[in-house]
């Protein structure tokens, strides 16, 4: 495995393994808590992080896929507090580490060649023209952001920091 | 490694953090809610004080950190303890310029290297990770704590309908 998709997953992990302590302790009802309006709850965040992850591997492999803008939970959607509209903690979790645990394996197959795979998505397209280039964003800068939102979110009510 | 996306990164951040702040007023500068006492000053000179440990680590300047800022540093609600929010976001802007300056040079064997700072090495033990790490993981999980924080003061998203 080469540096560069070493450094891409070394912060991967770290964000897997952030994500399940900010909901560790969590009921159903706080997964779905707005403090104000608008602020992304956890059911959201982790839904819409979710969409991410085969459109990731699509993506590498050079192959089309649906905008994630356009589907459920995308960035178009707005959190409704409501526990039935999401997916229980436990199913959330549960596919969001096979989500990374299958870009994970998607990387380490195909390799450095990902880098130079072109882009797939057309609105992507001018921003990251390469996989590669949009890899360091999907993979770190997004995903980090939304947990970032989630650090915040915890301290809203009071949770500790984790 | 995609050195030029990083650097095209860290010029998008320095964005956002401008976006985030337009409207925030030097007194909410300082204000907290909840129990998240990050508030936007302590937050944009962490981020600041973090870059230029960065720089340190990839061939620039010895750190010489502020511990108001330093990780485990305890926020205060007083606004005299923080420069203006125009001098915060310079001292920010100004540690972005040199990361950016620093990575423009920077070789594939550099990125591969240990870190120096052995404390600092169990976290991201070769440059290369600190650099996507402090570069942008670290920064955007911030800026994504102050996106948290517009809301929840009743200031909108500023950059989406829905970050």
């Amino acid at each position: 495995m080469s540096k560069a998709i070493e450094s891409l997953l070394f912060g991967w992990n770290k964000n897997e393994d952030y994500a399940q302590k900010l909901v560790a302790d969590l009921s159903p009802e706080q997964m779905v808590l707005q403090p104000a309006v608008d602020v992304n709850h956890p059911a959201w965040v982790l839904s819409h992080l979710c969409i991410y992850h085969p459109a990731i591997i699509k993506m590498c492999k050079g192959e089309k896929f649906e905008d994630p803008k356009d589907l459920p939970f995308g960035m178009l959607t707005k959190p409704i507090a409501d526990v039935n509209e999401y997916k229980s903690k436990e199913e959330l979790i549960e596919e969001f580490v096979a989500g990374h645990n299958a870009v994970k394996a998607t990387l380490q197959t195909l390799g450095d060649a990902v880098f130079e795979t072109p882009q797939t998505l057309q609105r992507w397209k001018t921003p990251m023209p390469t996989a590669g280039l949009a890899l360091g964003y999907l993979l770190q800068a997004h995903e980090s952001t939304h947990l970032g939102q989630l650090s915040a979110w915890r301290r809203f009510q009071g949770l500790p920091s984790v | 490694m995609f050195i030029e996306k990083i650097i095209q990164g860290l010029h998008g951040q320095l964005g956002m953090m401008k976006k985030l702040l337009g409207d925030v007023t030097e007194e909410l500068m300082v204000t907290q809610v909840g129990t998240l006492e990050n508030h936007p000053a302590w937050q944009v000179g962490h981020l600041a004080n973090t870059a230029n440990f960065l720089a340190s680590q990839i061939g620039g300047e010895e750190y010489n950190g502020n511990d108001k800022y330093g990780m485990g540093s305890v926020p205060t609600t007083n606004r005299e303890d923080y420069p203006s929010k125009e001098e915060l976001i310079a001292n920010y802007a100004k540690s972005h310029e040199m990361i950016i300056d620093l990575l423009g040079k920077i070789t594939p064997e550099a990125l591969a290297q240990e870190t120096k700072d052995e404390g600092f090495r169990k976290m991201a033990p070769t440059v290369g990770d600190a650099v996507l790490f402090v570069g942008i993981s670290h920064e955007q999980m911030h800026l994504g704590q102050i996106m948290a924080w517009r809301k929840a003061m009743g200031l909108g998203g500023a950059l989406f309908s829905a970050e």
